[in-house]
């Protein structure tokens, strides 16, 4: 009876030692993220002014062709007087993270200067400096814009504008 | 002489009462240990190697999402943009060491995960939609595995700059299958 009783006892000991339970395991990670300075742009002058012009009632039109650097040019039957107006390229300040990179975004159709009435002329070719990319080495750039003004010949004295469709759009790289 | 032999056979009554108490405690034990319930395996383990990290983001007048793949891939949807200048973009890594060829459970947060703007404390973001690979169950092939976690940030129109972080994180919880 000894015997069988200690066999018990070593046969539930055993069991016992045999017997593990594993609890489920878990470990943690933080998460985080940087949201960065959004960027901004800004016009920062009267805009793209293509000054005084002057075009042959006969012969044909022709453009002016304003840099990004502010210097016009005219073609064919454009000419540019003495008395030149203000002209100058459009300019934009862009802010935004330093040292980022952003992407310039230009019109790529021609938008429509208008008298006030039915007389249009065309501005299309908008250019930029810099051209497609700048960057933001101190958090701020300045981009500069030009395009090319087409004179229709004859085309009715008068002063001609646009106030929204000359929409640069930058975005970080 | 009755008396002798009934001693006998008692004494070998029990004898046989013993080998029987022997043989089936042989028999319930050899049958838990080939169900693989009662072998001294490795605890399993789990150990974070990696936080998460989403990076650098950019943000416009449109909210959106990040999502962070376990493979690191990063896209984003809505308003949101990844800027050239990624920052540290890191899925969560965790190792889980255990028994050899076992297979064990993943369990990833259900529920939200806040981020909180570091300097202004004012300003939050969630995470969720937690993914890993393995995909809900992993197998212990050497003895070790490696989990990794991505998850999906959402991001608020004008969400305002700052480092965002949880510096409780998140639970993963693994399992023995």
């Amino acid at each position: 009876m000894r015997k069988i009783n200690s066999i018990i006892a070593i046969i539930a000991v055993s069991m016992a030692v045999s017997t593990t339970a594993f609890a489920q395991e878990s470990a943690t990670a933080t998460s985080s993220s940087t949201v960065v300075t959004p960027i901004s742009i800004t016009s920062s002058n009267a805009g793209l002014l293509f000054g005084n012009i002057a075009v042959k009632s006969t012969g044909g039109g022709g453009t002016v062709i304003l840099g990004t650097d502010g210097v016009r040019a005219s073609t064919a039957g454009v000419t540019l007087p003495a008395t030149a107006g203000t002209f100058n390229e459009a300019t934009f300040t862009v802010g935004g993270e330093a040292d980022y990179t952003y992407a310039i975004t230009l019109p790529t159709a021609s938008f429509d200067l208008t008298d006030g009435g039915t007389n249009t002329m065309a501005v299309s070719d908008a250019v930029s400096a810099p051209a497609s990319t700048g960057t933001l080495a101190t958090g701020s750039d300045e981009i500069s814009v030009g395009a090319t003004l087409t004179v229709a010949s004859a085309q009715v004295a008068g002063t001609y504008t646009n106030t929204t469709d000359l929409i640069v759009t930058v975005n970080y790289n | 002489l009755n008396g002798i032999l009934s001693i006998k056979i008692t004494k070998s009554l029990r004898k046989e009462k013993m080998m029987l108490v022997l043989a089936l405690y042989f028999c319930f034990s050899y049958s838990l240990w080939a169900q693989g319930d009662l072998i001294p395996i490795k605890p399993l383990s789990i150990v974070k190697n990696i936080d998460l990290n989403f990076g650098n983001i950019a943000v416009s007048s449109a909210g959106g999402t990040v999502i962070l793949a376990p493979n690191g891939t990063r896209t984003s949807t809505g308003g949101v943009t990844l800027p050239a200048i990624a920052g540290s973009t890191t899925t969560a890594k965790f190792t889980v060491t255990g028994e050899n060829y076992l297979t064990y459970t993943i369990l990833l947060p259900t529920s939200d995960l806040i981020l909180t703007e570091t300097i202004g404390a004012s300003e939050t973001m969630t995470v969720n939609a937690f993914t890993s690979t393995p995909n809900t169950t992993g197998v212990l092939t050497t003895g070790t595995a490696v989990i990794l976690v991505g998850a999906s940030l959402n991001v608020t129109a004008l969400q305002p700059k700052g480092l965002y972080t949880n510096s409780n994180g998140f639970e993963v919880i693994v399992n023995y299958n």
